[in-house]
């Protein structure tokens, strides 16, 4: 289980970084919420990721020029301390860059948020697994939320090679930027959109209440074919649901914990599996033997469903 | 062994416990795995020294998620020792590290005093394991860590037991989570340690506000990083003033500067834990900055400054080993 393929670590430069605008206007219900897109130099990585891998960030401080927007009011001095992991959004080899999608949620992507172009940041990746295992059999990739980051690298890996439908989930029409990029991305089968708000032009509702239909759609019995699956905690349940009730079909599910090293080395971004002691699924496992857990940063972010203990999870 | 210290410049080698480091800063336990994880990230064979993580007899599976938690300047975490255990170590872990060409310290922790001595037994003569690091300072596990470390006598009798089961060098790595850190010191020295290594972490707690309990998984964890360096210095100062085997001083070390105070306070090696999260290449950068002030201030030897800012400094300065090159390390 040992992660053999190196990582690198350096100063990747920024390109670009946008405020991610949805179609409604400044001041409209976004939820509160910010989403924030930045483009790196960073040839290393972007060659060497593939889909559902991250990159281990260094985030400047707030207030650096620029980070007032995002700034909470008050805060703690000492933090962002850690690292922070973002998933590679998108990855283009021919031009060395890579690029990062997130939600600026406290003082670690505040700071990333105020990056400008020029400035250069340290990061560490690609690290994680082998990411999303791609199949050649029709492909149904799921994503809510900022769940959608890992999703757009992936569905367009995916689309080289096969049927790939893409169910894409957001709370609100302040939200719907996080879809864009899965607008323009060519050779999809299709592209399901769902607004909790029912938006103009979506499917009103949750992935989680669409999917019957995209899974009966995904091959001709609805019993075969790949789910790839991000999003918050309870969405994946409710996947892993349905696609486990339907045998033939396999998922994976990029999952979070909070991480330390992000190398595997403290131990630190445990979530439970379902295993035996060789490591063979043991489903459901022996209640009175003592929990299994692997690790986030380096045997996931990827993990199959059969893996992962739902009930503990 | 070509060896960086025959550069001119500096001296930052050291002998401690009878170990022979080409600089005094060592990675900590926990933080640094079984150093396979980093490779590729830093030059494994330019550290003082390697300390694997806590390995206990069997394997440990550790403590349910979250199990870090980060805080202002520092880490709360909660691992609970999960470790592959001891066999898989020697047969997967201590090839690979013994070819590093850098002394390897196992940290030890059992559930029992009579599974610490039988882990300083399996691992006595294994071939590439320099130094034992004693555990007894875990604040995340119910049974042995802190459980042991907490008490004089306890402490006492588990070394007294280890010592007599191998020959290796040991090393006890003291609680901060205690009223007198220098008896305890004490007590272990005369059961039979060789070094003592400090500080383990500090029990902490965050809460989140919005969910209404604590965000650890078993409420409290040990904290580390930056936010604890004052007080570890001051332990560490305590301990040099109360024994006079080597101290190896470890708690929030960030910079080379940070590594020079705890010399100064009388350690004779340094570990570097959480720095390595944020800068993986953290202990070989120390060392360089180490070696820079020294050129600045005019030191020659580590040993130089050890104790100097210490006023009831009891132990003995490290040598350096630089004159003699041609001896392999332990
Ligand atoms: C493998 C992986 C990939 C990720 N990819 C993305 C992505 O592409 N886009 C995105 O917006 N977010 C992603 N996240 C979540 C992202 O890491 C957190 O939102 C971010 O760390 C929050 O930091 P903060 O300081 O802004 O917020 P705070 O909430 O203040 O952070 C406090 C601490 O909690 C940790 N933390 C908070 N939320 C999470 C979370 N959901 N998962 C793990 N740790 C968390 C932080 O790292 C930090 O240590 C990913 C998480 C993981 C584990
Ligand atoms: C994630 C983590 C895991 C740790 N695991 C161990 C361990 O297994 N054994 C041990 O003796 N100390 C362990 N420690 C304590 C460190 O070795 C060190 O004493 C402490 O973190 C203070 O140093 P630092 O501030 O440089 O991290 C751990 C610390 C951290 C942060
Ligand atoms: S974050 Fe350290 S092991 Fe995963």
């Amino acid at each position: 289980m040992t992660n053999e393929r190196q990582a690198w670590r350096g100063l990747a430069r920024v390109l670009a970084s946008r405020r991610l605008e949805g179609p409604v206007a400044e001041g409209g219900d976004s939820g509160g919420r910010v989403y924030h897109h930045l483009t790196l130099l960073a040839p290393e990585v972007a060659a060497a990721a593939v889909p559902g891998q991250f990159v281990h960030v260094l985030c400047p401080p707030r207030g650096g020029a620029g980070g007032a927007p995002y700034a909470p009011a008050s805060a703690t001095p000492g933090l962002p301390f850690l690292r922070r992991p973002l998933s590679v959004h998108d990855a283009d080899q021919a031009r060395g860059t890579v690029g990062l999608l997130f939600w600026v949620k406290g003082p670690g992507t505040a700071g990333l948020a105020a990056a400008r172009p020029g400035d250069r940041l340290d990061v560490v990746g690609p690290l994680g697994n082998g990411g999303f295992p791609l199949g050649l059999g029709p492909a149904l990739v799921v994503g809510g939320g900022i769940g959608l980051a890992p999703l757009l690298f992936l569905a367009r890996r995916l689309a080289r090679r096969g049927r790939v439908t893409v169910l894409a989930g957001v709370a609100q029409a302040g939200d719907l930027a996080l879809v864009e990029p899965f607008r323009r991305l060519k050779d999809l089968a299709g592209l399901i959109v769902t607004t909790e708000d029912g938006s103009p032009g979506t499917v009103p509702g949750t992935v989680v209440a669409a999917l019957p239909e995209s899974l009966d759609g995904l091959s001709p019995d609805g019993l075969s074919g790949a789910v790839y699956a991000c999003g918050p905690g309870p969405m994946l349940r409710a996947v892993w649901d349905q696609v486990s009730a339907r045998p033939g079909l396999t998922a994976w599910f990029s999952v979070e914990e909070r991480l330390a090293c992000g190398v595997g080395a403290c131990r630190g971004c445990a979530i439970p599996v379902r295993t035996g002691p060789a490591g063979e699924t043991a489903s459901p496992p022996d209640p009175g033997r003592a929990p299994d857990y692997r690790l986030v940063c380096r045997d996931g972010p990827v993990f199959d469903g059969n893996l992962l203990d739902w009930e503990a999870l | 062994m070509n060896s960086g210290t025959l550069l001119p410049g500096p001296d930052l080698s050291v002998t401690v416990a009878g170990l022979r480091l080409r600089t005094p800063v060592m990675t900590a336990s926990g933080a640094f795995g079984y150093g396979r994880e980093y490779a590729g990230l830093l030059d494994l064979s330019g550290l003082g020294a390697i300390v694997v993580k806590g390995t206990s007899l069997e394997p440990w599976s550790g403590n349910p998620p979250p199990r870090t938690v980060e805080t202002a300047a520092g880490l709360l975490n909660s691992i609970g020792l999960e470790n592959p255990g001891v066999e898989c170590f020697l047969e997967n872990d201590l090839p690979w590290l013994s070819g590093l060409g850098v002394p390897i310290i196992v940290n030890v922790v059992g559930r029992t005093a009579a599974e610490y001595a039988a882990l300083a037994r399996r691992l006595d003569g294994a071939p590439g394991v320099s130094a034992l690091e004693a555990n007894i300072s875990c604040p995340n596990v119910k049974e042995g860590g802190l459980a042991f470390g907490a008490d004089p006598a306890v402490a006492g009798d588990l070394v007294t037991g280890m010592r007599r089961a191998t020959r290796l060098p040991l090393i006890v790595k003291l609680t901060p989570n205690i009223t007198d850190v220098a008896a305890l010191a004490r007590r272990v020295v005369e059961a039979g340690a060789d070094a003592v290594s400090l500080i383990n972490t500090l029990v902490g707690m965050a809460i989140d506000p919005e969910a209404g309990r604590p965000i650890l998984a078993r409420g409290t964890g040990g904290l580390s990083g930056p936010a604890v360096k004052p007080v570890a210095l001051a332990m560490v100062y305590r301990v040099a003033a109360a024994v006079t085997v080597p101290v190896i001083g470890m708690g929030g070390i960030w910079t080379g500067r940070d590594a020079v105070e705890f010399l100064m306070a009388g350690a004779s090696a340094v570990a570097v834990g959480t720095a390595l999260f944020v800068d993986p290449e953290a202990p070989l950068r120390i060392a360089r900055e180490i070696g820079d002030f020294m050129a600045g201030q005019g030191y020659g030897k580590v040993g130089e400054m050890v104790g100097l800012a210490n006023t009831g400094f009891c132990g003995r300065r490290p040598e350096s080993w630089a004159d003699r090159p041609d001896q392999e390390g332990r």
